[in-house]
């Protein structure tokens, strides 16, 4: 009987999430203007100075254990909140790349294959680096490795720039 | 009852021939092979088991190895038009990643495993008892397709890929009906006989539903892509221009 409430329950669940999941398929495919208004700013230099190892030896020093413990949840959440608005900019610039591949000019083609690479790998890299920021929370220094993110995000932001001077970006470049 | 049995058995192929029409009428054979080939093979088998099924007496025998070489075949290609769907628009798109091949080769793996050894449970299978095995296989297929759709949906959610009105019809009609399928395996399986006429109406139900999907979405105009004009903006050249200078500064 358990066996037969599992499965009932796996495919119940499994056709309710795939009907979710193939509605927000439906109900994606705005114009670019209204992408390029959803996109928010990132402060690199932010997210760096969050993930900074002396400027969490500096709190950690100057700080009771309690406070360090308090200051240090807040920074990793946001940090969090820094990679996830990433991510969302790099779904955004996904279908700025899909819509630039349509494009008769091969390199603007070259251009928009570089960038949904690139959208793509980063939107996979915030899946890794959301968890490990809230691991960090428990764990202080485990987020430390994930400063490479923001470099992949800079390297993406270029290649708007990039793709901007063959193809109108719609100024999410400058949104970025 | 016996109406929306019969209903529900002749219903989904007059649908898909109607379908197949409407595809060969457009050329879609040429934008997806897997999938053309596999209504045909569908309609085949139908046409086979309805054949065997008007017979007087009624071949218990034959029938049931009709149903169960047609839910093979017809299995072998449901498979293939998920892969291939997957192919297209994650493993060709982006070569580079390797993830998305070790992901989707372990989870095959798995999938297969845990519904050959659930199957193997299921049923009493032998050669007495053809309708047996096409539960079992009705089961491990449904598993496997499941688990291959949530991937495939859960995938283009996560990295926001966009595709094609039919890819999302073909891919939402084969998850509804896998899911149907898999409870209604496992319900017929610890039931038994009181439950299958039940779990028939379930699954024809099922497989309607997923027919229904599919004429909708192929029947549906397709969604334009965002099409922008191509002249480049005051701004976005400033931009650049902003950007350049940073770099003969450095």
């Amino acid at each position: 009987m358990t066996l037969v409430v599992v499965f009932v329950l796996i495919g119940v669940l499994a056709l309710i999430a795939i009907v979710a999941m193939a509605r927000g398929h439906n109900q994606g495919g705005e114009d670019l203007d209204a992408l390029a208004r959803k996109l928010r700013p990132v402060d690199v230099r932010a997210f760096h100075n969050l993930m900074n190892e002396k400027e969490e030896d500096f709190l950690r020093e100057n700080l009771s254990l309690r406070e360090f413990r308090a200051v240090h949840c807040q920074r990793m959440l946001a940090a969090a909140e820094y990679v996830r608005c990433a991510a969302q900019n790099a779904g955004i610039l996904v279908r700025l790349g899909e819509a630039a591949r349509l494009s008769p000019d091969p390199e603007v083609v070259a251009a928009a294959d570089r960038l949904l690479e690139n959208a793509v790998r980063l939107r996979l890299q915030a899946l890794q680096t959301v968890p490990l920021l809230y691991l960090a929370i428990i764990v202080p220094g485990l987020g430390h490795s994930r400063r490479v993110f923001f470099d992949a995000y800079d390297v993406m932001t270029r290649q708007v720039v990039l793709l901007g001077l063959r193809y109108p970006t719609h100024g999410m470049a400058s949104a970025l | 009852m016996l109406v929306l049995r019969y209903y529900l058995w002749i219903a989904p192929p007059v649908l898909l021939a109607i379908l197949l029409a409407f595809l060969w009428r457009r050329g879609f054979q040429k934008q997806s092979q897997s999938f053309v080939a596999y209504l045909v093979v569908q309609e085949i088998a139908y046409l086979a088991e309805f054949v065997v099924a008007i017979h007087h007496p009624f071949p218990a025998m034959t029938y049931g190895w009709t149903l169960l070489f047609g839910n093979a075949v017809s299995s072998i290609f449901e498979l293939a038009v998920i892969y291939v769907l997957i192919n297209r628009l994650l493993l060709t798109r982006f070569p580079s990643f390797a993830t998305f091949r070790y992901v989707l080769g372990g989870l095959l793996a798995i999938l297969v495993l845990v519904s050959a050894i659930i199957s193997g449970t299921l049923s009493d299978v032998s050669v007495r008892f053809p309708i047996n095995a096409c539960h079992a296989l009705d089961f491990a297929v449904s598993l496997v397709q499941v688990g291959m759709l949530l991937l495939f949906f859960m995938l283009n959610r996560v990295l926001r890929i966009s595709w094609r009105n039919w890819v999302a019809g073909i891919a939402l009609g084969f998850g509804v009906s896998a899911c149907i399928n898999l409870a209604g395996a496992v319900l017929r399986n610890y039931f038994g006989n009181p439950s299958i006429v039940a779990v028939d109406i379930l699954e024809g139900t099922g497989f309607h539903i997923c027919v229904v999907i599919w004429l909708v979405y192929f029947l549906l105009p397709e969604r334009s892509f965002p099409v922008v004009d191509e002249c480049l903006e005051k701004t976005e050249l400033e931009l650049w221009n902003h950007e350049l200078e940073g770099v003969a500064r450095q």
